[in-house]
């Protein structure tokens, strides 16, 4: 039960801390916002060589999950982070990418998706993770490596958007969406989405303090206005999973969900996520 | 002459053998311990088990942690040596806490008594605890596990209390219902859609600290208005080939908190759709309030047949 629970608010927290019709979900983090620097080091984890590198990633950087292979890809603008340790040294091998690219990869790659075994070098940007095929396949959804930080056809007007230290956005085109959703019900017992080829669109942004604040909102689109109904009681019921667990554990917790333009807006604010994820860390 | 005996020999053997047969398959005389446990429980029901191993409810039951290959790793030969029907019993912090379940085995309790060495013997192997006297193992946390047949009725149990009910002296005097609140889980034996019949008491407020310490150890709020609860019951039964129909009856306190419990409830129920709704099922669910009374009604059913 408490490993249930704890799922559905980390799978709710991320999708609310973690697309011009890119066919991926991205999330973009900017450490030189207020807390954000603290939140990432603490909650994502993409080894190389046993290192985390999210602490030696540059200020701006994106994680892109891209489907069918369902492997987080890292893309930042800069030079690449041990390179060599990446690609398993004098054992690397390269293979042809898009726009003329070269894959570089660890032919004898872990199989765990964290771990970081595979790069590329694009036009000053470097994209890495772990399988050479996910880098390849994504890369071919976008005309430019700049691409990946354009923001869906939904852009909410929002003063977080341009505020926050961490955004998100991701449309279903292609059913992208809807992978990522449909795969989170084989890890967890209780679906957060219902039926999620109801989403068109999605998109967030949350402000995160150094007292480990979280304040965000979040606008979803719904494919019509059947659909919104839907996404509506989705919403509610994400809203009061997080409330019952951070009253449990008495954290302060605000949440408000308003209808406005044909879109969902679900508002939210969190006086401690430390004190949600307590158990979280402990389950895994 | 020799010829004779030699085809009577086999067929002496034969009908000895079907006699005994026969004889292993008539129940021993039903217990009169079996009512000792229903007037000091705070919680008490009745389970059919056949439905458990058919769909719908297998899916279900099968969709939950740690069960996802149990009831497909119950061999079919095993099945029929499974009592029809279980009764459970739960004792609250007044009479001394612990836990008992109870089957009538029927036909298969001379079966059982020949067994009883050798299923004690597997639990012991299986880590439930270690052999103390002929009915009885402890547990690692010092606990006592009661495996004990009276007659044709199987009694598993753990707790000191529960057990010196079940097998001390004065346990074959009869009920003594001092619990006239709890709600007789009455279910008819002989109607084959009845699937389960739970009531519960919380006069001794049992539920509400049962369910604090659930909250407290998953560090999450599932049903905070407990303490509103009087008693309640469930009942569960298969309406159609395939669809479940559940009510569950909970009576309020005069001065609980209405508004709280009929939150706490419609969240639960969201939380059983969405289960469901993994295993292509739908419910349909209406609340009703009456007087102190909140009537839900549930049915569960295929996806597609609304």
């Amino acid at each position: 039960m408490s490993k249930t629970i704890v799922r559905i608010i980390i799978t709710a927290l991320l999708i609310m801390v973690m697309t011009d019709g890119l066919y991926a979900l991205t999330f973009e983090f900017r450490k030189d916002k207020p807390g954000v620097k603290d939140f990432v080091s603490k909650n994502l984890h993409f080894s190389v060589g046993g290192e985390n590198i999210i602490s030696r990633l540059p200020s701006t950087f994106y994680v892109i999950t891209y489907f069918p292979d369902d492997i987080p890809v890292i893309a930042y603008k800069g030079a690449a982070i041990h390179p060599d340790r990446i690609s398993g040294g004098k054992n690397a091998k390269n293979i042809k990418g898009p726009h003329g690219t070269k894959i570089i990869y660890n032919p004898n790659r872990p199989p765990e998706k964290m771990l970081i075994s595979s790069y590329v070098l694009w036009d000053g940007w470097v994209f890495t993770g772990n399988k050479k095929e996910t880098l390849q396949n994504l890369l071919k959804l976008y005309k430019s490596p700049s691409d990946v930080a354009k923001t869906g056809t939904l852009t909410p007007s929002f003063k977080e958007w341009k505020e926050g230290g961490i955004r998100f956005w991701g449309d279903n085109s292609d059913s992208h969406l809807t992978n990522v959703f449909e795969a989170q019900k084989k890890t967890v017992l209780i679906p957060l989405v219902k039926d999620p080829k109801k989403i068109q669109a999605m998109a967030g942004a949350i402000t995160l303090t150094t007292s480990r604040e979280i304040r965000g909102k979040i606008m979803v689109k719904p494919v019509n206005q059947q659909a919104l109904k839907d996404i509506e009681g989705d919403a509610r019921f994400i809203n009061e999973t997080i409330r019952r667990r951070l009253v449990a554990v008495k954290s302060q917790y605000e949440g408000k969900i308003n209808s406005s333009g044909g879109n969902i807006i679900y508002e939210v604010y969190i006086g401690d996520y430390g004190a949600a994820q307590g158990q979280l860390v402990k389950s895994r | 002459m020799r010829i004779f005996r030699l085809r009577t020999v086999p067929i002496v053997i034969l009908l000895v053998i079907v006699a005994v047969v026969l004889w292993l398959l008539i129940p021993l005389h039903p217990s009169a311990r079996k009512d000792i446990l229903h007037g000091k429980a705070y919680i008490t029901g009745t389970v059919r088990i056949k439905p458990i191993f058919d769909k719908p409810l297998s899916s279900i039951v099968s969709a939950l942690p740690g069960n996802s290959s149990a009831l497909s790793n119950v061999p079919f030969f095993v099945r029929p040596l499974i009592p029809p029907v279980i009764k459970f019993y739960l004792q609250g912090s007044r009479e001394g806490e612990g836990w008992a379940v109870v089957a009538d085995l029927g036909w298969r309790s001379r079966l059982f008594r020949m067994l009883h060495g050798i299923i004690i013997g597997q639990m012991q192997y299986r880590g439930m605890g270690a052999i103390e006297d002929e009915h009885v193992l402890r547990t690692p946390s010092g606990t006592k596990i009661l495996f004990y047949q009276d007659g044709r009725t199987l009694f598993v149990a753990e707790g000191n209390n529960i057990i010196e009910k079940i097998i001390g002296p004065s346990s074959n005097e009869g009920t003594v219902p001092d619990r006239a609140d709890i709600q007789k889980a009455a279910m008819e034996t002989g109607d084959k859609r009845v699937i389960a019949g739970i009531s519960f008491s919380n006069i001794d407020g049992d539920i509400t600290r049962g369910i604090d310490m659930l909250e407290s150890k998953s560090g999450f709020l599932l049903m905070p208005s407990a303490g509103s609860l009087i008693k309640g019951s469930v009942d569960l039964r298969q309406t159609g080939s395939d669809t479940i129909a559940g009510t569950i009856l909970l009576t309020v306190r005069e001065d609980g908190d209405f508004k709280g419990l009929e939150s706490d409830v419609t969240y639960i129920i969201d939380l059983l759709d969405r289960f469901l709704s993994v295993q292509n099922m739908k419910t349909d669910s209406t609340i009703n309030r009456e007087a102190n009374n909140l009537t839900i009604q549930i049915m569960i059913h295929p996806d597609g047949e609304k």
